[in-house]
């Protein structure tokens, strides 16, 4: 997500007009659509979720005149929006769970992407906050510390978060597996 | 980085890039963000108005509280006590001495015997020889088969016995401003109080007496003494005015009218409770059939050594006649509580509460809660030397329904715990005359007795002993 400063000319949202909430909503939702994206895997899901986060955001941030944050706490809406919802959904998450990759192909609305495909649909099979962590970290390119801010969790819970991930994923792409190890 | 981490970095560059979405903002999400916007702003002022009401109760509560202070902070009660009727005007102290009745011992009898023993020292060890005494003989004709001689006399109460007492101050628990005979004298009448003393005179008729029982009626400032019966004419009452020299003209002016209303009536007397002392009475009123009053005052005695235990009474009336429930201080919990049912008129829960008690809500359940009033403990409950200090507050409420009762801001209990009856029991008095005789003095299952050491043998450690017998309940 873009870490520009946005000035909105000094309007808040409350102008009558709404034409500060429109050009806030141009300048973040679209990396926010895309964070979630990389979360859920499915675009039309991901849509909401953004439009969902942005909702909140904008509704307790009435007087919002210094936008720096916004794009931080849009971004920790989006991420939490997304684990909580998978939280509710723990019947679905069983579901894709048992499916594996045949699950997170059918949800996917893309083609498969190079060599990649492997990998996403390995993704898809993480628990909801493995791969927030792994998106927060190598996407956003978030320090360990401000993917634990994204996240709401402890510093400790988001390297753990990271190197199970990144395990679970190695356990399921042989590729992947360090040098000697041969399962 | 390693392969992992940068294949990762890669996917999630080229899967992101082809989810870009639409960059102009949806009509409906606008609406939305604006319809939160202003949820929030409604939200906000709310909890704003509900923090300002919550406050502005809390200081009103603060301005207004529901304890009502002792003394004169009473408001007015009406009620009958042991069948005579009372109004105690706003700030004056309502007594209730009916309960003495049925506790005044009305006979003394006193025996004589005669009796050998050994003094002992601290350890027990004898410390000096004890000649053989012979029973007596006093030739009176009453020694019994075991040598006792024994003498029966009635106890007299010159100003009767008390029913109530109506004052502009407060007059200690089981003292009356006319005395009880020999057994208590007269309390001090302050140079501005003005009271009422009614009394069953035990068909004495000795208006002289009374007046000279009662000081500062003499003067008869606050009218002629009211001589009233039962219906059947079967005991006769008295009513006295005192007042103290300085005595205001409007306090006069409250006890005369009240003597005045006494005059020529005729009562229905109601036995006096049996189980319990004097009190004070707090609050009064009717519901249905049924009066009721609240008393602060003595709710038992202790059967071993008659110390009493204070309490709230609460005192009913009705067509079936009588009744009283208790209530004693709380010693483990902020609340005690009981309640009497006045049928379709609802229902008093009374009770008593400990000092770190502010207030009392009795939640129904049908719903709402009711406030309880709270008093303070009358003064004069702590001037008798046995009375445990009493920091806390009684309470009553009136509500449709019988309800849970919620104390507010409550701590420990504050209030000094009752004695147990273990750690009263046994005790003895003892006294020693101007010519060094031995007296002890005991109560036992409700009996006073004493023992006095026999001034014509010196040798006979005691030698008489004197029960003053309970007065029945008639």
């Amino acid at each position: 997500m873009a870490a520009d400063t946005p000035t909105l000319d000094g309007r808040t949202l409350l102008e009558p007009d709404g034409s500060a909430m429109a050009e806030l909503y141009t300048r973040y939702v679209p990396a926010g659509i895309r964070l979630a994206y990389l979360l859920t895997g499915d675009r039309h899901q991901a849509e909401d979720l953004a439009q969902e986060a942005f909702v909140r955001c904008v509704g307790r941030f009435q007087h919002l005149r210094a936008h720096t944050a916004f794009d931080a706490y849009l971004r920790r809406a989006i991420v939490n929006l997304h684990t909580s919802t998978l939280r509710r959904r723990r019947t679905e998450r069983e579901w894709l769970r048992r499916e594996g990759p045949r699950a997170a192909a059918a949800v996917s609305t893309q083609g498969d992407v190079g060599e990649r495909a492997d990998l996403w649909e390995a993704l898809a099979t993480l628990p909801a906050r493995q791969r927030a962590a792994l998106v927060l970290r190598y996407y956003e390119d978030l320090s360990e510390r401000d993917a634990a801010e994204a996240l709401g969790c402890s510093l400790a819970a988001i390297k753990s978060l990271v190197a199970r991930g990144s395990e679970a994923l190695r356990a399921q792409l042989p590729t992947y597996a360090p040098e000697g190890d041969e399962r | 980085m390693n392969d992992l981490e940068r294949d990762l970095k890669e996917l999630f560059e080229r899967r992101a890039t082809g989810a870009d979405a639409p960059g102009l903002a949806p009509r409906a999400v606008l609406r939305r963000g604006r319809r939160r916007q202003l949820g929030t702003v409604v939200v906000g002022a709310l909890a704003c108005l509900v923090a300002l009401g919550v406050a502005a109760a809390a200081i009103g509560q603060a301005r207004h509280p529901a304890v009502i202070p002792g003394g004169n902070g009473l408001p007015v009660r009406s009620t009958t006590i042991g069948g005579v009727p009372v109004t105690a005007p706003a700030g004056w102290t309502l007594v209730d001495d009916w309960p003495l009745a049925a506790i005044l011992p009305t006979t003394s009898q006193t025996c004589s015997f005669s009796a050998t023993g050994t003094a002992v020292d601290g350890t027990g060890s004898p410390v000096e020889a004890v000649p053989s005494a012979t029973p007596i003989d006093d030739g009176s004709g009453e020694s019994s088969s075991t040598g006792q001689a024994c003498s029966q006399e009635n106890v007299g109460y010159p100003a009767g016995v008390p029913v109530l007492q109506l004052a502009n101050f407060e007059i200690p628990i089981m003292k009356t401003v006319c005395g009880l005979g020999d057994q208590e004298a007269p309390v001090s009448l302050p140079d501005d109080g003005v009271a009422v003393y009614v009394a069953d005179d035990q068909a004495q008729a000795d208006i002289p007496a009374m007046l000279t029982a009662c000081p500062g009626s003499a003067d008869a400032r606050t009218g002629e003494p009211q001589v009233f019966f039962d219906v059947g004419h079967h005991t006769n009452y008295v009513a006295i005015g005192v007042a103290g020299p300085n005595a205001s003209a409007a306090d006069i002016a409250i006890a005369r009218d009240y003597l005045d209303s006494l005059s020529g009536i005729e009562i229905s007397p109601t036995a006096p409770a049996s189980a319990q002392g004097p009190g004070y009475v707090l609050a009064a009123a009717k519901g249905g059939d049924t009066s009721w009053r609240l008393e602060a005052g003595i709710t038992s005695f202790d059967r071993h050594d008659g110390s009493p235990t204070m309490g709230a009474a609460m005192m009913t009336t009705d067509p079936s006649g009588e009744g009283s429930r208790t209530v004693d201080l709380p010693t483990d919990r902020p609340v005690n509580d009981d309640y009497v049912d006045l049928g379709s008129a609802g229902v008093v829960q009374f009770g008593t509460a400990s000092g770190g008690v502010t207030g009392i809500n009795i939640a129904l359940p049908s719903g709402g809660t009711v406030p309880g009033t709270l008093l303070r403990w009358p003064s004069g409950m702590g001037a008798t030397s046995d009375l445990p200090s009493l920091s806390g507050y009684i309470w009553f409420a009136e509500t449709p329904e019988r309800g849970a009762v919620r104390p507010t801001a409550a701590s420990e209990p504050s209030a000094e715990p009752t004695p147990s009856v273990d750690e009263r029991a046994g005790r003895l008095q003892t006294t020693t005359d101007d010519q060094g005789r031995y007296s002890v003095f005991g109560n036992d299952f409700g009996h006073d007795w004493s023992f006095h050491q026999d001034t014509a043998n010196p040798g006979e450690l005691f030698s008489s002993w004197t029960v003053l017998s309970k007065r029945g309940t008639r």
